[in-house]
């Protein structure tokens, strides 16, 4: 290529170009000085009388709801007071006067707006929910306290808070860790989340989006109008499986004793009602009253933090009989006309173990046995029955694996394996130990969800269905966003004779005159049941707990209810009693149903 | 050391340093939080330093050796566009980014400098023809392919800077000025027929530069906050972290398009002038070095790399003070934003490679 020599025509026309170039940048540099220099003054008034805020809209979080649309959980408006620090012309008598306004100490007050950590123009928060009278004040006297707003944020509110508790959860401040991912945001410190139940669980659906706006206000903080504003997204809401009336009649049944209690619909896996006692009132973490309220209820030795029907495992007791029962009978070890009999002690080798009945029972078939719940016959039916087939009904029935209901915190229980007994038994397992497990203690343990759905599937024929707390998630707009499905959790693999078998003595245990569970009669309704006691060691002292586990009616069952009691007498004592007056209860909830349904 | 600095200009490198510095000062004080940190100034940090090794690469590579990768380039730069367009998740309504994990680039970017070279490689190569027609007209097409890929984006600024670009670069490569005012002309006629072609935003945005007041809670907001956040800045400014409007956080992307206005207010006309002038000395210099080329090339390539960097300065700070519609065009070296940092620093590596082989008598 041929390399020409420096044009004069280039260069002209490069000074052409640096020409225009160097006239634009004068323009420029002019138009600088007339904003900066001339007219410097009439912007920096502007700037000055033209400041904006952004205001952080925090969106309603989503309602909860019963199975028939009755309101559990919903947002109230609560007022807050915030002060932006640079706004304010004298801090001392400002917090004086807000001091007197609010009943608060005016240097805490005046601590706060001047806080060491705050940011230039951030507003700070100097009393919460203050109530409505006190907002109104405070917004009527706007013009003499410049930099002082009020603000109304969504609150959540948990009605009959106590009863609903463990079901429903509650909430609190979003974590540190996600603080940092927000750094962006400027109001960070509102922002909540479910810590637990359901709140915790399905906190993406009810949390929505929140918004923000940009508000022009004045020299003096006083509000001008608004430039912009993203509305934020309301969360959804959520429609539970539990029935508030059959809930509010289990809490009552349940009185002021503790433990726990589940009614479940055996066909369809439907949690109706879920009581933990004691409980707590979630409304305390929304306003506390004093920061040891919530220290409190953490630090309570009765755990009422804990949601026993779901992270507390027992060992079932006589309860387990039932499975037992089934193992045998389909191991062939028994029929339902084998007999043993009960003189009140079972003797294996040189050890004796006791059954509860001074004096025995005398001669029990299956049937007897499970009415009156007489452990001789069952150690019997255990050890011939063998430690494997009775793991294999267990976990036929869903014991030893997490149900996996919709609730944070599930325990799974405990069956001892062959796998576990392999590795961590050295010794293997003793007849002793088979003997403990024959009436449903020792190496064994269940959460009383996990009672329950096997409990339903004794009742329904075998089928272990998945609870089921939330029925749907649904929109603003009414529209359902997610349904949860009926689930089977798994099909036990027994023979129906079996069933109806045991279920007859479950009959017996109610209607006869040495059946367990006798207490819990209800007129007008059939029910089948089973009754258990346990000895369990709590911090260190020995205790009892009782059981009661029913359904009903027998022929067609519509509830299967579990009861758990601590520190009982006896389960036939004190957990049938519970059952008993919330199935009187139902049946009153159930016809009142009806006769809606029929028009009445 | 004496032969490097007859060989490379270090006024440029030494200006181009403060502005990245300043830079890094005002992206802080538009950015940081509670935590007195700012995610951006680390991104900024690491650009930084893929810009400077691309400049030390590219000034001791022989420019002709890239002129030569033209076509390449201009296919890279098509195929980057056409992705950006089809396989981009749109970000405010406009597909003008590329992920690669935790990283986002813009094609557009590069692109600018692509066809600078494609464009000054062609101009370079049919020299011979440069009072010919065909000449201008080859030139306006393989021009008009990458701009209206941008537009489809859509980025009306990025588009528009073509337009000085490419004059520019056709005035100095020798086409008969008659040619060009024609075009000029042309353009001014077919005004109206493009403004069919805008989207309603970008046409609110053209009446809203006539008069801000017009929408002052929307589109106008910009306009205004910016011109009275520079203008409040006075003679001295607030200082460094205490504009007032920028500590507010008002004004939307003061990192990035309208990071003058932060300049302004904290620094004041003083500040605004100081930082024009490492700018105009850039340029200025540039321009000198184009007139030392000892090619078409090398004088061309000088050429589109100064007026697309004085054009940058002139739209955006414009931009600002309310002289120059809204745009987004990045205020080069200071706004937050990788690729053209990068791109901005390679160029002005292919410039000192053009002065390092200047002819010298």
């Amino acid at each position: 290529m041929r390399w020409p020599d420096r044009l004069s025509w280039a260069e002209k026309r490069i000074r052409n170009l640096s020409l225009l170039i160097a006239g634009t940048f004068i323009v420029l540099i002019g138009g600088l000085w007339n904003i900066q220099v001339i007219n410097g003054a009439k912007y920096q008034r502007l700037a000055h009388n033209f400041r904006v805020r952004r205001v952080y809209l925090p969106a309603r979080r989503g309602n909860i709801y019963d199975r028939n649309g009755r309101l559990l959980v919903d947002n109230r408006a609560s007022w807050d007071v915030d002060v932006i620090a640079e706004d304010v012309e004298d801090v001392g008598p400002l917090s004086s006067k807000l001091g007197n306004l609010l009943g608060l100490d005016s240097s805490l007050v005046a601590g706060k707006i001047k806080g060491k950590g705050n940011l230039p123009f951030m507003p700070v928060t100097v009393a919460r929910d203050i109530g409505l009278e006190k907002a109104t004040m405070i917004e009527e006297r706007g013009l003499e306290l410049a930099g002082v707003n009020v603000s109304v944020y969504p609150r959540r509110r948990y009605i009959n808070g106590e009863v609903f508790s463990h079901i429903i959860g509650y909430i609190g401040a979003v974590g540190v860790e996600d603080r940092n991912e927000m750094a962006g945001y400027d109001y960070v410190a509102l922002e909540v989340e479910g810590k637990a139940g359901v709140e915790k669980t399905f906190d993406s659906y009810l949390r929505g989006v929140a918004g923000g706006e940009q508000v022009q206000v004045d020299s003096r903080g006083y509000r001008d109008s608004i430039l912009g504003r993203v509305d934020p997204v309301p969360g959804s809401n959520i429609y539970l499986t539990i029935d508030a009336d059959l809930q509010e009649a289990l809490w009552a049944a349940m009185g002021d004793k503790s433990g726990c209690a589940v009614a479940m619909d055996p066909g369809n896996g439907d949690i109706m009602a879920m009581v933990s006692k004691p409980a707590y009132d979630p409304n305390v973490f929304v306003s506390p009253a004093s920061p040891s309220e919530v220290r409190e209820l953490f630090s309570n030795p009765s755990h009422p933090m804990v949601n026993r029907p779901v992270s507390g495992t027992y060992p079932p007791g006589s309860i387990f009989k039932i499975i037992i029962a089934l193992a045998a009978l389909k191991k062939g070890a028994i029929t339902s006309e084998t007999s043993y009999d009960c003189s009140g002690a079972f003797y294996l080798g040189m050890a004796r173990f006791r059954c509860w009945r001074k004096g025995g029972h005398g001669s029990m078939k299956l049937i007897d046995a499970i009415s009156e719940s007489c452990n001789v016959y069952f150690y019997n039916t255990g050890i011939k029955a063998g430690r494997k087939a009775i793991v294999e009904a267990a976990s036929d029935f869903g014991f030893g694996t997490a149900t996996g209901i919709d609730l944070p915190n599930e325990a799974s229980g405990f069956l001892p394996t062959d796998e576990w007994v392999k590795k961590t038994l050295r010794e293997g397992f003793f007849p002793g130990d088979m003997a403990s497990l024959s009436i449903g203690q020792g190496y064994l343990s269940a959460t009383p969800i996990q009672l329950a759905a096997a409990l339903s599937a004794i009742a329904n024929g075998g089928t272990v269905f998945k609870p089921r707390i939330v029925r749907h998630v649904v929109d603003t707009d009414g529209r359902i966003i997610r349904s949860f499905d009926t689930k089977v959790g798994r099909k036990a693999d027994i023979d129906p004779y079996h069933l109806e078998l045991v279920r007859d003595g479950m009959v017996e245990v109610m209607t006869t005159r040495r059946g367990t569970g006798r207490r819990a009669r209800v007129d007008g309704l059939n029910i089948a049941g089973k009754t258990g006691t346990i000895q369990v060691t709590v911090d260190g002292k020995e205790t009892e707990h009782g059981w009661f586990a029913c359904f009903a009616p027998v022929e067609e069952p519509e509830i299967a209810v579990m009861v758990l009691i601590e520190n009982a007498v006896s389960g036939g004592h004190e957990a049938a009693p519970v059952a008993g007056a919330f199935l009187k209860e139902y049946l009153k909830v159930r016809d009142k149903g009806r006769m809606a349904k029929l028009g009445f | 050391m004496l032969m490097l600095s007859k060989r490379y200009d270090f006024v440029i490198l030494a200006c181009a340093g403060c502005l990245v510095a300043f830079g890094l000062m005002f992206i802080y004080s538009a950015t940081f939080t509670e935590s007195k940190y700012s995610p951006y100034i680390n991104k900024q940090l690491l650009w930084m330093g893929i810009g400077i090794l691309g400049l030390i690469i590219l000034a001791n590579w022989d420019y002709r050796h890239i002129g030569a990768l033209a076509p390449f380039l201009y296919v890279c730069a098509i195929l980057l566009l056409l992705g950006v367009l089809h396989l981009s998740t749109p970000l405010r309504g406009a597909r003008s980014w590329l992920r690669l994990g935790q990283f986002s680039f813009q094609p557009s970017e590069f692109a600018k400098l692509a066809i600078i070279v494609v464009l000054a490689k062609f101009l370079d190569s049919f020299y011979r023809y440069r009072e010919r027609l065909w000449f201008m007209l080859v030139s306006l097409v393989i021009v008009i392919l990458p701009i209206f890929l941008i537009l489809e984006q859509p980025d009306l600024g990025t588009a528009l800077i073509f337009i000085p670009i490419l004059f520019s670069m056709l005035y100095v490569s020798g086409v008969k000025p008659r040619y060009l005012f024609f075009t000029f002309l042309m353009g001014l006629l077919s005004l109206p027929v493009l403004w069919m072609f805008l989207r309603p935003y970008q046409q609110n945005r053209l009446r809203i530069f006539l008069n801000p007041h017009l929408d002052p809670m929307g589109l106008g907001y910009n306009a205004i906050q910016s011109k009275v956040a520079v203008g409040s800045g006075g003679f001295f400014g607030n200082g460094w972290l205490h504009g007032v409007q920028t500590q507010l956080k008002f004004l939307p992307e003061r990192h990035t398009d309208f990071i003058f206005a932060v300049i302004g207010e904290e620094w004041g006309f003083v500040g605004g002038l100081v930082i024009i002038f490492l700018y105009m000395i850039i340029v200025f210099r540039g321009l000198w070095i184009a007139e030392q080329a000892r090619d078409p090339l090398g004088r061309l390539l000088a050429v589109g790399i100064v007026v697309m960097l004085a054009s940058h300065v002139i739209i955006n700070v414009g931009m600002a003070i309310g002289l120059m519609p809204i745009t987004g065009l990045p205020l080069p070296m200071i706004s937050y934003g990788g690729s053209s940092l990068v791109t901005v620093l390679i160029s002005l590596g292919i410039l000192e490679c053009v002065r390092a082989r200047r002819y010298t008598h």
